[in-house]
Parts: C-alpha cells; sequence; structure tokens
C-alpha cells in the first residue's frame, strides 16, 4: 500500500524488476487515478461528462503521469513525499493535456488579432477628477509604451494574456517559441511597463483601488 | 495601436484590471514557470503543515499570483492531496 512505503522504498520498488516492481506501478497507478478522479470531478468545465467518462479519463491520465514518473525518476530529489511529488507531474499532465484540447482549435490570428486597450472606458464610470486623471495617465502611459517601446511580438503576447488568458505553453506553440524564452519575453514588457508608470509616480495598487 | 476595436468597455476595463494587478507583482528576478513546478511539492507540503508560501518561498507565491497556469495547477494539486482552498491564487 502506498501509505506504507518510504520515499525510499518507492523509488527502489519503481526501479526494481518482476512483481516488486509491478506491485508499485500498480499502487501508483491507483493512487493517482483516484485523485486524478475527485479532481476532475469538482471541474465546472467537465460537468456534463458521466462518471464513467470521468473515471477513464483519470485512468488515461494516470497512465500517461506513471511513465512519464517512471521517466523521470532519477529526478526525485526527496524534497516532498514521493506520492506529493507524483501527484505533482500527474496534474501538469492532466491539466496541460485540459489547455490543450480547449485551445487546441483557436489559431494565433484569433488568439491575437482582437483586444486593444481603449481608453474611452475611463469616461463611462462615475469619477472624482482626481481618480479620472489617474486612470488617464495609467491608460496613455500603458499604450504609449505599448505602441513605442514594446515589439509586435511583446504586444501581441501580452494581449493574448490580457484579454483571452491563453496558457503560456498554448501561446508558445503558436508563437514558435518555449514557455520559458515566452515567459522572458512577458515579463520584460511587464517590467518596462511597471518602471514607465513608476517614473510617472503611479503605483499600479493605488490605480487598483480606483476600481474598488 | 488601434484605438477602435470590438471590446466592450467591461473587456477594457477587465483587462486594465488584470494588468495592473500583474504589474503590482512585477519583480525585477521572477521564477519560471519551470522553476515553480521544481518547487510546487515542497510548497504544497509546507502550506498542509500551516505554514504560508509567502514565509518561505515568496518568489513562488509571487509567481502562483502572476501566472494562472501554475496557480491552476498549484490548486488541483492541492486538491488532489486532499487539502482545502488556498490563498495563494492568482489574479489574472
Ligand atoms: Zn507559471
Amino acid at each position: 500500500m502506498t501509505g506504507e512505503r518510504s520515499n525510499e522504498a518507492w523509488v527502489a520498488d519503481l526501479q526494481a524488476e518482476g512483481p516488486r516492481r509491478e506491485a508499485a506501478v500498480r499502487d501508483l497507478l491507483v493512487w493517482l487515478e483516484r485523485r486524478l478522479f475527485f479532481y476532475l470531478r469538482e471541474r465546472s468545465d467537465l460537468r456534463d461528462l458521466s462518471e464513467d467518462e470521468l473515471a477513464q479519463m483519470a485512468a488515461d491520465f494516470a497512465q500517461e503521469s506513471v511513465l512519464i514518473i517512471l521517466e523521470k525518476l532519477d529526478q526525485f530529489k526527496g524534497h516532498s513525499k514521493f506520492t506529493t511529488w507524483a501527484t505533482k507531474i500527474a496534474v501538469h499532465q492532466a491539466l496541460g493535456e485540459l489547455r490543450r484540447a480547449r485551445w487546441r482549435d483557436v489559431s494565433l490570428e484569433a488568439l491575437t488579432a482582437e483586444g486593444q486597450l481603449d481608453p474611452t472606458f475611463l469616461l463611462s464610470d462615475p469619477l472624482t477628477p482626481e481618480e479620472a486623471s489617474l486612470r488617464r495617465a495609467v491608460v496613455d502611459t500603458v499604450m504609449d509604451v505599448m505602441n513605442t517601446e514594446l515589439s509586435e511580438r511583446q504586444r501581441r503576447a501580452l494581449m493574448a494574456r490580457l484579454v483571452q488568458e491563453v496558457p503560456i505553453e498554448v501561446l508558445a506553440e503558436q508563437m514558435n517559441t518555449n514557455p520559458n524564452a515566452l515567459y522572458k519575453l512577458l515579463h520584460d514588457a511587464r517590467k518596462r511597463l511597471k518602471v514607465r508608470l513608476q517614473e510617472r509616480g503611479i503605483s499600479p495598487e493605488e490605480v487598483l483601488a480606483t476600481f474598488g | 495601436m488601434d484605438m477602435h476595436n470590438a471590446l466592450p468597455p467591461s473587456e477594457h476595463q477587465a483587462t486594465l484590471t488584470r494588468l495592473l494587478h500583474m504589474l503590482a507583482v512585477t519583480e525585477e528576478r521572477e521564477l519560471s514557470c519551470e522553476e515553480v513546478f521544481e518547487l510546487v511539492d515542497y510548497c504544497a507540503e509546507l502550506q498542509s503543515a500551516g505554514i504560508a508560501v509567502q514565509d518561505v518561498l515568496p518568489a513562488v507565491a509571487n509567481h502562483l499570483r502572476l501566472c494562472a497556469d501554475c496557480a491552476d495547477e498549484y490548486r488541483a494539486l492541492l486538491r488532489c492531496l486532499g487539502m482545502a482552498g488556498d490563498e495563494t491564487t492568482a489574479t489574472a
């Protein structure tokens, strides 16, 4: 049983051969499948699936995850319980697949075509003159940095993340880059925006406070 | 940038709010998703022991506020491990 294995025992059993390994793989599979099933059942976007379909989905994710876990076994450093580490990998695998499925048929054009910031909404709220001018300054600064300092790729990536909340890995694939490089691209853009706002004495927290 | 477009005003406000939340927690040095992934199992166990991630690994807590993907996975990990909801979630 999973509860009885130490981290060392998990690794040793999974690296063993024959029945010892098979038993450990089976225990791991059962552990992951059960947890993924309970998690998937709670997800609102999967509400329409039957219990059987959810169970099958959990079984598939667990199966795939075990293969990945076995491959990565030598990367387990023991900073957490083995089962926690394994669950992390299974969750990453499952949620990654769900994200990719959700965004599969959306092209980059559709991801980034829309979504420009339009400052006119600022005028729709009842605002004090101070709030109005603060918001105006924020939007002016943001628009200015977007238009003159950010690259086309930074602008597209930022808007796709902000407007449609496109997952990093999905967007990275669409933009022919990798998640790490895309994260850095976005991080540089955020830093630039933050510095320019700070230069004008604007703190994001202060502006957020006016949105109530 | 073209000012005329199809987004309704509420979307603009939501977009700007998301941006400001992101900028509020933007730091000079941040962890990447990959670096955070290396640490979340440890973080989940800390949290289950009643220790705030923010206190021990503020850079991870910060990333979870910035990155909806990692925040989703962290919440899912906590749920799978039978831990209740958490406070360290992405605003965006
Ligand atoms: Zn992330």
